[in-house]
């Protein structure tokens, strides 16, 4: 791969990163589609400035950063959307006790850092090494920032009437 | 709701709420849709490359702290002037095939090593 030239590994590396950061963008944007264009949005920023990055070991968090930014970007030039609404087509059906909205809702209300997190660990299920890249902490550390996220979200969920949420 | 809701519910809640088919990224429509960037990437990359060869050329006239090291430089130096990228990336292949399989457990490491011909540029 990587002997195929800079620009063959440097989208192989993309590829490997899309799914982080279509998750990351999409807990700042709350839409898939915008979410997508504002992920590839930042590998363009990346390439264009990948010389600035002095540690390839943190390619993932120098990437996530950029994303993030790029994600605001998309929002700012879409300020007639609102931050966090899903599209008509990623509605997910209700469920039996239809907890689907109360669940939204919280995630809403959570610290962007925590909802990123969620976002991430819930996104097409990433393993918590891709994880740790993209946010640069260690696996524990994204054990004890997931934990602390449920919790946070258990609590609003509580407030929505679902008294019975206990973590 | 008698129903008890633990860490097991809310986690089954969020898959429903948050997981959407994995997306997948198109590398012909990224490098369509964003070729001036793209066409930077891989310039400069060309570029770093080619200064990376006559850098390693101006080593090589000083001194080499080793046999081995010598040889190495004059044989991707000889493989450059023969033939430029193409003849270089055979004789790297060339090497590899000798000195055995690119390392399994660091492949991020290998897809850097090729783009990291950048931070040369600025030597």
């Amino acid at each position: 791969m990587a002997k195929a030239g800079n620009g063959d590994s440097f989208t192989e590396l993309c590829r490997r990163y899309y799914p982080a950061m279509v998750a990351i963008a999409h807990a700042i944007v709350g839409d898939r589609h915008f979410a997508e264009d504002a992920a590839q949005q930042a590998f363009a920023k990346a390439a264009l400035h990948l010389h600035r990055l002095r540690k390839a070991g943190q390619f993932g968090s120098w990437l996530a950063a950029i994303c993030r930014n790029s994600a605001h970007d998309v929002v700012r030039a879409n300020r007639r959307l609102p931050d966090r609404q899903e599209p008509a087509a990623a509605v997910i059906e209700p469920q039996q006790d239809d907890a689907g909205p109360a669940v939204r809702a919280a995630l809403d209300r959570l610290e962007p850092q925590a909802r990123e997190v969620i976002y991430l660990r819930f996104y097409d299920g990433l393993s918590y090494e891709r994880i740790g890249e993209v946010l640069g902490i260690s696996q524990q550390a994204i054990s004890g920032r997931l934990r602390r996220a449920k919790r946070e979200l258990a609590k609003h969920l509580r407030c929505e009437g679902f008294d019975e949420v206990r973590l | 709701m008698n129903e008890r809701r633990d860490e097991r519910w809310l986690d089954e809640q969020l898959r429903w709420a948050i997981n959407t088919t994995a997306p997948e990224f198109n590398a012909e429509t990224w490098k369509r849709d964003h070729a001036k960037a793209y066409q930077a990437l891989v310039s400069r990359g060309q570029r770093a490359r080619l200064t990376a060869v006559h850098q390693t050329d101006g080593f090589a006239r000083r001194a080499a702290e080793a046999p081995w090291q010598m040889v190495t430089i004059i044989s991707l130096l000889a493989a450059y002037a023969r033939g430029g990228e193409d003849a270089l990336d055979r004789q790297l292949d060339a090497a590899l095939d000798v000195l055995g399989p690119w390392p399994d457990p660091q492949p991020m490491r290998l897809l850097f090593d090729d783009l990291e011909f950048w931070h040369m540029e600025g030597m």
